[in-house]
């Protein structure tokens, strides 16, 4: 369904060229969960950024990127627009700052429903709440009118998560979903994840740093380190017989606890 | 773009300081009144490159003269505000309590009040002199300052460089000059020049009312006062002037921006990249 | 305690300060206090008694206490140069200044905001380079000097507008509308002067907070929910580009009026700026205070106002906002 051929992003600053991905390449087929590892500045953001297209005006991208056998980069705005939010969906790593502080939750979910499905405000509206109750927002018909800041980031995520469910998108790209969440919180988001993938049937992304929550719930891992995939293969493979070096690393990294 | 505006400053002002700075070592006399022009203003000319006004000066040693008097306010007004400034702002921020609250709205009130009026007012009361100027707008305004090294204070204070300083024992004093007060400087220096702006704006009202430079002593504001009575006939007289305070600020303040740029980095990359 | 309550709360000792920084130039000043509350057609017999009446003997504070419970009645003292009470002469110069500044201020809102904002959303192409070098010009410009190249090119030159007053004194019976109409006549060239000086700042301000808001999450993330261009700049950016604008031109209005004073005074216009620089040119103390005192009251008035406002619009500080539709 997607695949991404040999892409690179070079950001210009300064008259310096950082380059912040150096020719990937993986595909991601229908239904199925690609996760993507890697300690922060490895690329793995500006990678999935690359194929939403919301890189800012300073990259510069090489390469291809096909989604559903048409490349994205040969689309115009509009019909990237159009694959944007209603193909493939985005989940942010900070739910709070992806939320517009000065609009209503409720006002920003009917807004992206009305864009992606032809309905009048009131049954956007119901929709929203039915959604927000689908991802365990106790009252959501109150709440609905509450802004961003009146919730918990735990919560804030959920909205996002509900946000983005509302468009139905084949793909979800998660982009540390859980980095800036509490350890009790991150696992009942991970669950909420897991559950709507499996009911929307979505292929998705999971980008982590955590090696073991990604090989937990992906069918193949890629591992990336400096702006390359160092390796790729389904999780038992990596775990039990790494071949990179970085990824051995990784490996060692995770706790060992011992009873 | 930036470097541009950079060097336009630079050269600009590099020029008229220079100037300003050796014109006393020519003979010539700013004040002396040409007795055969005596019959009106003249247009620019070979002879005199910016004309000459009502009393048959020559306006382009009269303008230099006034870039002295511009140049050296800025510097006084700013340097008094600054030192008033840098202590209220490191007192308040760094003591931070009921000091904190009280300078800060004392602040509150000196920024509620109309600072030209303030000045006036002063000056009105004083005896109208150059020194005067320097020192009063130096007075008022020092509060912009003061809050910025004050806000400075606060989010260094809180880092943890500080707090490190303090866990190994240094003294409190210390830390504030020797650690806190050189991470306050960058936005200081930019702020210094904006304010040499204002400091020049504020002398030329002033000479413009007659509360600043008397004549027959030349400055930018009372040339302009003297236009008055013949913009009619001489509009270059009220021309010159201005131009010159318009660039002289505009090169302050291209100055402020550019710095300000080139001290923070974190100002540019802030809006180009974040993945 | 509700948020407008406590800052109206806070703006009280605001006031304190200002009348007693006011209260203690003028004690400070030249001439005997006394002379500045009376009228000066009182003779030298009854000048003692109201000294006493104001207990100039007293201590600093008491006298401030005394003095400010004259201000409250109404007595801001007597002009020395027309013997006048301070008070109706300010007042009868309220209307016109408040005329000028205010459609100054909503010229200058109406224009900055959109230019602000096209700088910052087209930043660092030629569209943005222009604005900026102008805005820098602005800020650089002596307002004074501004208006006098004005006179000497529209007035003198071209002989387009009125180099000065209010209103032409032929038309002091016409229609309303004609007299509108040469009000209008006469305000033009003021107005563009402070205009011009008045939207350099803003303008910067206003590139500035739109090109952080644009690389705000918020807005990226409303890009990968498929919003076009123009929904996210002018519903998802703008709101929020909104806010500190209220905040800055709260801030911004001492320059403001300070600088619409010097220009009420080139152009001759009859408000309480002219009447100040008049004041200072007469050695008015009287006068000169008061019209201090009264542009103080009007920028905590408008300071007031611009929190309240931001208040209201942003739903972090006012949770109880109805919802928007």
């Amino acid at each position: 369904m997607l695949s991404v051929h040999n892409l690179s992003v070079t950001f210009q600053i300064d008259q310096k060229e950082i380059n912040a991905v150096k020719g990937i390449s993986y595909q991601v087929n229908q239904g199925e969960s690609l996760g993507i590892v890697g300690e922060s500045g490895s690329g793995k953001s500006v990678s999935s950024l690359a194929i939403m297209g919301l890189l800012p005006p300073t990259a510069s991208i090489s390469g291809d990127i096909q989604f559903n056998q048409t490349s994205l980069f040969h689309l115009n705005s509009n019909e990237y627009r159009q694959i944007r939010g209603s193909r493939i969906g985005y989940i942010f790593q900070n739910p709070l700052a992806a939320l517009n502080p000065v609009f209503s939750i409720g006002n920003q979910m009917v807004e992206t429903i009305q864009l992606h499905h032809n309905i009048s405000k009131e049954s956007a509206r119901r929709q929203a709440i039915d959604l927000l109750d689908k991802v365990k927002i106790i009252n959501p018909h109150k709440r609905i009118d509450d802004y961003p800041h009146q919730f918990s980031l735990g919560m804030c995520q959920r909205i996002m998560i509900a946000m983005t469910l509302s468009m139905k998108p084949d793909l979800l790209i998660a982009d540390e979903p859980t980095a800036s969440l509490d350890v009790t919180t991150q696992k009942e988001i991970l669950e909420l994840i897991d559950d709507l993938k499996e009911e929307y049937n979505m292929a998705m992304i999971f980008i982590s740093h955590d090696l073991a929550v990604v090989a937990e719930r992906c069918d193949r891992v890629a591992v990336m380190y400096l702006g390359e995939i160092v390796e790729i293969g389904n999780p038992r493979q990596i775990f039990t017989s790494p071949k990179d070096p970085y990824t051995k690393r990784l490996i060692n990294a995770i706790p060992k606890i011992a009873f | 773009m930036m470097t541009s505006k950079l060097w336009f400053s630079f050269i600009y002002l590099g020029l008229l300081a220079v100037l300003a700075i050796i014109i006393p070592l020519f003979p010539q006399d700013p004040n002396a009144i040409n007795a055969i022009a005596l019959n009106g203003p003249t247009p620019p000319s070979l002879a005199h490159w910016f004309g000459t006004d009502d009393l048959g000066r020559d306006i382009f040693l009269r303008s230099i003269y006034g870039a002295r008097i511009s140049l050296m306010v800025g510097f006084v007004a700013v340097g008094i505000a600054l030192l008033i400034g840098i202590v209220i702002g490191l007192i308040s921020g760094f003591l931070g309590g009921i000091i904190d609250a009280l300078i800060m709205r004392t602040i509150d009130v000196l920024m509620a009040l109309p600072t030209l009026f303030l000045i006036l007012m002063i000056q009105v009361t004083l005896d109208p002199s150059i020194y005067n100027v320097m020192v009063v707008i130096g007075l008022t305004s020092w509060m912009g300052m003061a809050r910025l090294v004050r806000a400075e204070v606060l989010s260094i204070k809180e880092r943890s460089f500080v707090t490190a300083c303090r866990a190994r024992g240094i003294a409190e004093k210390k830390i504030l000059f020797k650690h806190i007060l050189p991470h306050t400087l960058n936005p200081i220096i930019v702020a210094a020049m904006l304010g040499m702006g204002g400091a020049i704006l504020v002398e030329s009202v002033l000479s413009f009312l007659g509360l600043g430079v008397q004549p027959p002593h030349a400055s930018w504001g009372n040339m302009l006062e003297n236009s008055l009575g013949f913009l009619r006939e001489a509009p270059w007289m009220a021309l010159i002037p201005g131009i010159l305070i318009t660039l002289t600020v505009l090169s302050l303040n291209f100055l402020g921006d550019g710095l300000w740029l080139l001290l923070d980095p974190k100002a540019k990359e802030k809006n180009v990249i974040r993945t | 305690m509700p948020y407008y309550l406590k800052r109206l709360l806070s703006a009280i000792p605001l006031v304190f300060g200002i009348t007693f920084l006011s209260f203690l130039i003028m004690h400070l000043s030249p001439g005997d206090p006394t002379l500045m509350y009376m009228d000066p057609s009182v003779s030298a017999d009854d000048l003692v008694q109201v000294r006493q009446n104001l207990g100039l003997d007293k201590p600093l504070l008491i006298q401030y206490f005394l003095w400010l419970k004259q201000l409250f009645q109404g007595n801001l003292g007597y002009s020395f140069v027309t013997g006048k009470p301070v008070l109706s002469a300010i007042l009868e110069r309220l209307p016109a200044t408040l005329l000028l500044s205010l459609s100054s201020l909503i010229i200058i809102l109406l224009i900055t905001f959109p230019l602000g904002i096209l700088c910052g959303y087209k930043k660092d192409t030629w569209v943005d380079d222009s604005i900026t070098i102008f805005s820098f010009f602005g800020l650089s410009i002596p307002t004074f000097w501004l208006g006098l190249i004005f006179i000497l090119f529209f007035s003198i030159q071209l002989d387009l507008f009125p180099t000065s007053g209010f209103m032409d004194p032929m038309v002091i019976n016409a229609s309303f509308f004609d007299r509108a109409k040469s009000v209008l006549h006469h305000m033009t060239l003021p107005l563009l002067t402070i205009i011009i000086g008045g939207i350099a700042g803003l303008i910067r301000y206003n590139r500035f907070s739109m090109i952080k808001i644009l690389a705000q999450d918020y807005i990226i993330s409303a890009r990968a929910r498929g919003i076009s261009e123009k929904r996210i700049l002018f519903k998802h950016a703008m709101k929020n580009a909104l806010l500190p604008i209220i905040t800055i031109l709260g801030l911004d209005l001492p320059s403001l009026i300070s600088g619409s004073f010097i220009i009420e005074y080139i152009f001759s216009w009859p408000g309480m700026g002219q009447l100040g620089v008049q004041a200072v040119f007469q050695r008015d103390y009287p006068i000169l205070m008061a019209t201090i005192l009264f542009s103080s009251i009007l920028i905590i008035l408008g300071n007031l106002l611009a929190d309240l406002c931001y208040a209201y619009a942003d739903p972090r500080i006012s949770k109880k906002v109805k919802r928007l539709k």
